[in-house]
């Protein structure tokens, strides 16, 4: 409803997307009200201070706002404005309006804050009369400069910057380095060679970046797996996860940078494995399974033989140490030392448990879905896992991770894009990238839903879960249809 | 990284150029110096200083100053203001360049302390390595510098390809297994599951948030890495590669020596004490370790190794028990060679607890390996080896004879006085080898030979005091030394000196051929006849009491 707004009521900071969604909301509202309504109208006032008020919000962080279309989609700023259920009739209607003024967007600038309500509504009314006039641009263009110095007229179409998509053309990259960086680091100590770290360092320094910018990108990569090359892709998704895990208990930015290493290196030992039991396809026997156990040893004589600052061995040696090791220390390897494991160590478990048992290997062709891998876990919660650990972990990903493959109640299928924990969002209805049949027993990626669109009318949820499938089942790569 | 924003505007002042060429030439001037002098140099801190002030002016002047790196050359505005020779042993630009630095930028605040770390980055990376341990990006990165802005390409990853996430095979055996009816349970992937709902979604207690913050607080902290050398122990124990062997003792004498330095000494103990227990059992299961161990255990008993121990026992409380005790039990299972590094600790640190520890750890060394004390010896500081020289007590008897031999006739009076002070603390003392100490040309040491002989009735002292006092001629003038020399006859006499003692005493025209005043004579006579507490001597005493003879009487009543 046209009096709706998501300001907030208390001192606390505004969510900036929100507040976008409002600006866009109530200058569409106020120019199809002002159409059928006079200036004096209870709701055209109403609407009016609304979206005044929004503006000062935004006018707060933005020295400018700008609103554009380019390519067919709309951008708020320099970004592209997610297209979903919940805003799909506003952003369409908003296109049309662009379109029927004949202009690609317009700027409002910071002084628009000072405007009274009169002068916003003459601007609407200049707005509505351009919409019916053949030369709309110019007579905005020229309206604009005599009577509203606040509001630029976009008059060319320009290549919009898209950050977001940066960001994940970004994090895709940092992906491709740190998996080339740790592949690099392997092959070297198999032809032993001298291993230096710099690589490693500067990519996890990378993703350290990336996290505390943009979260989501580089976690709705971890869903990556990789049946070819498991080690180095399961290497890099956990010190993804153990990172993002590291970064919601408030570890420092250099924390986070030992912890991603010790991700990237926790299995480097398995070099030393024979290939034969490595890749071996069924069960191993107690023999093969000593072996690998022998890995998380391993891994620590590998990373102390690296070329790296004796500071920054000695910083990372014992989580890769201890991540086979359980909460209430059995796994292995077992020793006589009966210390509690490291905060890095538990975390590592964790991390690389939740990695493991939702890919597929050769040797256990029983992977789980993402979902059925935090239930799995929190059976463990307490005995194989640090409770506090896993209680943050799994709210971090949500009862639905990035990456898990639904069927709604339509029938149609979707992977999980987002599950953040925002507050105006059920959690048990996160957003959701259709899965589009392609003819050919594969699938396109499709629109995408929220799930906690309610229908107008009924007020009830449009879709709704039916349940969850395991995208290995279905040769899918969930990373290819979230990020 | 931080981000901010290009600098774009084209038109520059000549005096901006060169403000900003000004400061590039400190910078330069500073790192040159820098890499010649120590940091803390009052040469390097000048650079510094001069680099701190330039900038500051700059950057108060033009907001900030942003340098951008294009292969050697440093532009402001574009417009270049250094240009580096490729034959500068001090290059930089090149290295920032390599590293894929594109421009840095030091803004308002800038501190001291930041410029000096730059500079440690830029001397420690500056030379290309093959392998190396990080570069410029990941040490500035490190930093953090708050006032330090840079930016940096994927320089590393040129080659490097970009995955295409819908190449990635996700499983040749789920495509198969999806169209296979395969009745093997286990080898049916999970298909499907129910929403999960879980009180574990929920938030944190308020107990688990303070959990939590009290494990990362803890995790951020600097502390002794106890956990680290449980680990490198472990892996000895299970490594069976001699080379693999070797690289995990390399970085544990790291480990230890940072641990050592931390106050670990508990820790360092319990590694020592697993290596001791590994060397045995290794004897049997991979002797090809036991030297390897064997040589670890020297090297850390080296002063280099040690130094860590310093501040532990600078700061050591006596009434620290517990404390002194693991020091003790460190210092005791260290090899012979931790002989320098005790030394040298006790000539640093005077505290009496401290200096006894030392001790004590010395003598457990020296009964494992005496030898090394005399090599040790041939090159030690007077000052260290009079703080020494209580151990010679618990050496074998040829070698503390030979060392005090050494020590008893040494130019130095404290040495001399040292050795004498282990003699006298000894039991049983070779009592002869103080005889050429009755003439030392100090008197605090003849006193206390004098003291060694006569500790006890011995006849071998009697008979050497005896000749000694009948020789008539002394190269120590003065009548206290000769009564000294009657005195210690009395205390370690027996009444074979009574009749050479009773002439002294009594005769009036035999002892004429002493050289000097007859009178010390006789009173030291009768002094040495008052201590021999025999029965005979105290007959003597009564009759000289009686005598007529002033000069008898005399002598007697100086008893007193």
């Amino acid at each position: 409803m046209g009096n709706e707004t998501n300001i907030p009521k208390t001192d606390s900071p505004p969510d900036i997307e929100l507040l976008q969604e409002d600006f866009l909301r109530n200058f569409l509202r106020l120019v199809q009200t002002a159409r059928i309504h006079a200036d004096s109208n209870k709701l055209v006032v109403e609407l009016a201070n609304n979206f005044l008020k929004v503006t000062k919000e935004l006018a707060r962080e933005h020295d400018m706002i700008t609103l554009q279309l380019a390519g067919g989609h709309l951008y708020f700023q320099s970004e592209k404005i997610p297209h979903l259920n919940r805003n799909a009739v506003v952003l369409n209607q908003l296109t049309d309006l662009l379109h029927n003024l004949d202009i690609p967007g317009l700027n409002f600038l910071r002084k628009m804050q000072e405007i009274s309500q009169e002068t916003l509504l003459s601007f609407i009314r200049m707005i509505i009369k351009a919409a019916n006039t053949d030369n709309a641009i110019e007579f905005l263009v020229s309206t604009c400069k005599r009577k509203f110095p606040w509001v630029e007229i976009i008059q060319q179409q320009s290549d919009i910057h898209d950050e977001s998509q940066d960001r994940r053309d970004r994090g895709i990259k940092t992906y491709s380095y740190a998996l080339a960086s740790l592949k690099e680091v392997t092959e070297k100590i198999v032809s032993q060679k001298v291993v230096g770290v710099r690589k490693a360092i500067r990519v996890v320094q990378k993703m350290v970046d990336s996290i505390l910018e943009d979260e989501p990108v580089l976690l709705g990569l971890s869903t990556i797996r990789d049946y070819d090359d498991y080690t180095h892709t399961h290497s890099v998704n956990v010190s993804i996860l153990s990172m993002c895990l590291g970064s919601r208990i408030g570890l420092s930015p250099q924390s986070l940078e030992k912890l991603g290493i010790c991700g990237l290196f926790h299995d480097l030992g398995k070099v030393d494995i024979p290939l034969e039991i490595l890749n071996k396809k069924g069960k191993l026997d107690y023999r093969e399974f000593d072996e690998i156990k022998k890995h998380s040893l391993n891994s620590v004589r590998q990373i102390i033989k690296l070329h790296a600052s004796d500071e920054l061995k000695s910083k990372v040696l014992l989580p890769p140490f201890e991540h086979h090791l359980k909460y209430n220390l059995t796994g292995y390897p077992q020793t006589s030392r009966p210390k509690p494991l490291s905060l890095f160590g538990r975390i590592l478990a964790i991390a690389d448990v939740y990695d493991a048992i939702s890919s597929p290997r050769t040797y256990r062709p029983s992977a789980l879905s993402v979902d059925r891998a935090i239930q799995l876990m929190l059976k463990g919660s307490g005995t194989d896992f640090d409770p506090i650990l896993l209680k943050v972990f799994v709210n971090m990903l949500g009862p639905y991770p990035v990456g898990t493959l639904v069927e709604l109640n339509t029938g149609q299928l979707a992977f999980v894009m987002s599950a953040e924990e925002k507050e105006k969002y059920d959690r048990m209805r996160p957003t959701v990238v259709l899965l589009d049949p392609d003819g050919n027993d594969g699938y396109t990626k499709g629109a995408k839903i929220d799930l906690d669109t309610k229908n107008q009318t009924t007020g009830e949820y449009v879709y709704e879960i039916a349940r969850t499938l395991n995208p290995v089942v279905f040769g899918l790569q969930p990373a290819e249809f979230v990020i | 990284m931080s981000e901010i924003l290009e600098q774009t505007s084209p038109e520059i002042s000549q005096q901006e150029l060169q403000s900003a060429t000004n400061v590039v030439s400190l910078l330069v001037s500073a790192l040159k110096n820098s890499s010649i002098y120590p940091e803390e140099h009052s040469i390097t801190q000048k650079f510094f200083y001069k680099v701190l002030a330039g900038l500051q002016k700059h950057i108060k002047q033009f907001n900030g100053l942003r340098l951008d790196i294009a292969h050697d050359a440093l532009l402001y505005h574009g417009e270049p203001i250094y240009q580096e020779m490729s034959s500068n042993e001090d290059r930089f630009v090149g290295s920032l360049f390599a590293d894929g630095i594109t421009w840095i930028t030091f803004q308002e605040g800038i501190t001291l302390e930041e410029i000096s770390s730059f500079f440690r980055v830029i001397n420690r990376y500056k030379d290309f390595q093959e392998e190396a341990d990080g570069d410029l990006v990941t040490a500035l990165w490190d930093l953090n510098l708050p006032h330090l802005y840079y930016d940096a390409t994927d320089v590393l990853w040129e080659t490097d390809k970009v995955i295409d996430i819908n190449q990635i095979n996700r499983s040749s055996i789920y495509s198969e297994d999806k169209t296979s009816d395969s009745s093997e349970e286990s080898a049916q992937p999970d298909k499907t599951s129910v929403p999960v709902e879980d009180s574990s979604f929920s938030g944190l207690t308020e107990q688990e948030e303070q959990i939590l913050h009290t494990m990362v607080l803890e995790e951020e902290q600097e502390k002794p890495d106890e956990d680290v050398l449980d680990i490198l122990a472990i892996i000895l124990q299970k490594q069976s590669d001699e080379n693999d062997f070797k690289s995990v003792l390399l970085f544990l004498k790291e480990e230890f020596e940072k641990v050592l330095a931390k106050g670990g000494v508990s820790i360092v103990l319990d590694l020592l004490e697993n290596l001791h227990v590994l060397m045995m059992a290794s004897k049997v299961e991979k002797p090809w370790a036991v030297p390897l161990i064997g040589k670890f255990l020297q090297d850390i008993s080296t002063p280099d190794s040690l130094s860590g121990l310093h501040i532990t026992l600078s700061t050591l409380d006596a009434k620290d028990g517990e404390r002194i005790d693991q020091i003790n039990r460190f210092l005791s299972v260290l090899e012979p060679q931790a002989i320098d590094a005790i030394a040298l600790f006790m000539e640093d640190i005077p505290s009496p607890i401290v200096q006894h520890i030392l001790l004590d750890a010395l003598k457990h060394i020296l009964v494992k390996e005496p030898r090394v004390l005399e090599q040790f010896l041939k090159h030690a500081d007077d000052s260290v080896a009079v703080k020494i020289m209580p151990v010679l007590e618990i050496l074998p008897d040829d070698m503390a004879k030979r060392l005090m031999q050494k020590y008893l006739h040494h130019s130095s009076t404290e040495l001399r006085r040292a050795a004498l002070a282990v003699l006298l603390h000894k039991k049983e003392s070779d009592v002869r080898m103080a005889f050429p100490l009755l003439e030392d040309p100090n008197q605090g040491i003849r006193e206390l030979a004098l003291n060694l002989l006569s500790r006890h009735r011995s006849h071998v002292s009697e008979q050497h005091l005896l000749k000694y006092i009948q020789k008539g001629t002394y190269n120590v003038t003065g009548p206290e030394h000769l009564v000294s020399c009657y005195r210690a006859l009395g205390r370690c006499g027996s009444k074979q000196c009574l009749p050479f003692l009773t002439k002294i005493l009594l005769n009036r025209g035999w002892n004429s051929f002493l050289g000097f005043g007859k009178l010390i004579h006789r009173r030291g006579a009768a002094e040495a006849l008052h201590l021999l507490r025999l029965p005979e001597a105290d007959t003597i005493l009564a009759q000289a009491a009686k005598s007529r003879f002033p000069v008898i009487k005399n002598a007697i009543n100086s008893l007193g």
